[in-house]
């Protein structure tokens, strides 16, 4: 549906910011421009409702060239939701989602019961929020109007640049989930700039992946994990930038350094309340640095009930299942194949705690070499992974 | 002391009750021909160059530095300098006169609140497809009306103090009182023109500041005190 061709942009000063850019998008599809900052993904966009002009090469909407379109209709057609939102804030929610079809020239009433069904289709109540300012909103509510007005007019074409980008981690991941449903049910077009791997993961049909300028690596979010195409878009999807043979690693390159610890002579509230605050089942138990044993939150409850102080080394199991840190990977994975284990300790020579690995680290591991051909290699880590024979 | 000048503010009240007549006329033509006059076209004047100015470098300053230039000028020297340059004596120099002082408030404000919105803003508008005239009067003018208002206020409120110095080159107005009052040694007549003149300023101050809330969007309001 839309298509550059050979788009080159240089801005005064000599900087390129897009150089000889090839790209087609097909109708309904959700595609993701993501890369670094000054990679030139948002000059791309941008380039697409001539904001900004290409220097050469010409863009097509459905095979005709976008310079040949009036430039205000043109925006007319095409969503746009940009970071900073960018809602008029004289204006109600109503008159913010209606301004594209008023610009239009669509009469009252149909504006007005399409404002209606978009606040509905995103669960805001129109009576409660068409009448409400931008000032009355959370940034999230506000980022939903900001995309809803983008699809009043029932635009083809959406482009979006970086809209989550400004809100909260809870917030942004609501909205992310919410236009992926919307997309399920409406099937638009749309163009999303991003600097968030996840973000392109979890939204794109494709990713295209840019630097400098140029398209690094065009594909579908399992073949971007799969075969990325280089070190850069390996490690931007952040895994590591040269995967390392399972055989080649030894645990202390996979546990975790930062072991959640308690001391011998410390109480069960204590220990409870520490599982709780760092969401974990069990603690290692250590006196000055060297490992004394495990407690687990099932050891604890039996006593937690008495009346009496009771401290961690009189519940602790004393033998914790330990490696030394430079044992293998497959020694720690057969240990945690059998399922009952939920960790292993990793000490130096004097029994000193040096770090923890779960399963949870082991899956790191498979996530680094997928895709190269370790199968073989990764069998018992597998069988750990699984938690059992 | 004390005494004596509450007996000259009875002075005062009893002229302006006994020459009621004579001082509503110079009130009136204070306030209609030396301030609604020259500041009303001021603002006809001034609104459309502080709008050209956003768009233009190079007229930005241009009229921002003669309007620097003018403002500079002592007032009375200003006032004076009409009369040598064909306008004569009376009303006519002073309503000119004020009308280039009000000209700076007013056109450095609309410049100043156009430029101040979030270019976010302006480019999501122009995103969506409005023409400028559109971005103009649907974003920028409603964004920058209190700024353009606060703008009107303060030329309004100069116009007030500075055409009491209409009378100095044979205009009208409560100068008049000041400057006879002067001549004639006569302290209460100099009341008669100052006191209400100052009280003009201080309501007229009040009331535009009113109107200022007035004409400023709610929604724009909530925004401004939210980002406060």
């Amino acid at each position: 549906m839309i298509k550059f061709d050979q788009i080159t942009k240089i801005y005064r000063g000599g900087t390129v910011a897009v150089k000889k850019l090839n790209l087609e998008v097909k109708a309904g599809q959700l595609i993701v421009l993501v890369g670094p900052s000054g990679c030139g993904k948002t000059t791309t966009l941008k380039m697409v409702n001539r904001l900004i002009e290409p220097s050469s090469g010409n863009i097509y909407i459905h095979n005709q060239r976008i310079q040949s379109f009036d430039v205000v209709e043109l925006r007319r057609n095409i969503g746009y939701v940009i970071q900073t939102i960018g809602l008029l804030p004289h204006l109600t929610v109503a008159a913010n989602i209606a301004l594209v079809p008023q610009l239009k020239g669509w009469s009252r009433k149909k504006s007005q019961a399409r404002v209606d069904e978009l606040l509905t289709m995103v669960g805001l109540d129109p009576a409660v929020y068409a009448g409400r300012y931008p000032a009355q909103l959370s940034g999230g509510q506000q980022q939903r109007i900001g995309v809803l007005r983008a699809l009043a007019a029932d635009p083809e074409l959406i482009l979006m640049d970086e809209p989550f980008g400004a809100l909260d981690p809870i917030t942004r991941e609501q909205l992310q989930l919410e236009l992926k449903r919307l997309q399920e049910q409406l099937k638009k077009t749309i163009i999303f700039v991003t600097h968030d791997m996840g973000e392109a993961m979890l939204l794109a049909d494709r990713i295209v992946i840019m630097k400098e300028g140029v398209v690094i690596q065009d594909a579908t979010p399992e073949e971007i994990v799969r075969y990325p195409a280089n070190d850069f878009v390996a490690s931007f999807i952040g895994r590591g930038a040269r995967p390392q043979s399972v055989d080649e690693l030894n645990v202390s390159d996979v546990m975790n350094t930062n072991p959640v610890t308690i001391g011998t002579d410390r109480g069960l509230g204590e220990a409870l309340l520490r599982m709780q605050q760092r969401r974990v089942d069990s603690l290692l138990v250590v006196k000055e640095g060297v490992l004394q044993g495990i407690v687990r939150a099932r050891d604890l409850y039996p006593y937690l009930m008495r009346d009496e102080m009771i401290s961690v080394a009189e519940v602790m199991t004393l033998a914790p299942v330990i490696v030394q840190e430079e044992a293998t990977l497959s020694l720690v994975a057969e240990k945690l194949a059998d399922g009952r284990i939920n960790l292993v300790a990793v000490v130096d020579g004097n029994n000193r705690l040096q770090g923890v690995v779960t399963r949870a680290s082991l899956v790191g591991v498979l996530v680094n070499s997928y895709g190269n051909g370790q199968a073989g290699e990764k069998h018992s880590l597998l069988q750990a992974v699984g938690g059992g024979k | 002391m004390k005494l004596g000048m509450v007996r000259t503010f009875i002075r005062m009240l009893e002229y302006i009750i006994s020459n009621g007549s004579g001082f509503a006329a110079s009130f009136q033509e204070h306030i209609l021909i030396l301030v609604i006059l020259p500041v009303s076209w001021a603002i006809l004047v001034a609104v459309p160059l502080g709008i050209l100015a956003t768009r233009y470098h190079s007229l930005e300053r241009l009229v921002m530095g003669v309007g620097s230039v003018i403002q500079t000028i002592p007032s009375l020297a200003l006032l004076a300098l009409f009369i040598p340059l064909g306008l004569g004596i009376g009303n006519k120099p002073a309503v000119v006169a004020l009308f280039l002082y009000s000209l700076l408030p007013i056109m450095r404000n609309t410049y100043t609140g156009i430029k101040g919105i979030s270019p976010d803003l302006k480019e999501a508008a122009n995103g969506m497809g409005m023409t400028p005239l559109q971005l103009l009067f649907k974003v920028e003018l409603p964004l920058a009306i209190p700024v353009i208002m606060a703008g009107v206020r303060t030329a309004t409120v100069i116009a007030i103090g500075t055409a009491t110095l209409a009378a100095m080159v044979g205009g009208g107005g409560l100068g008049r009182y000041i400057v006879r009052g002067l001549n004639q040694m006569r302290d209460y007549l100099v009341l008669v023109g100052a006191v209400p003149a100052a009280t003009l300023a201080l309501a007229v101050d009040f009331l535009l500041s009113q109107v200022e809330r007035w004409v400023t969007p709610a929604g724009l309001r909530l925004y401004n005190e939210r980002e406060s």
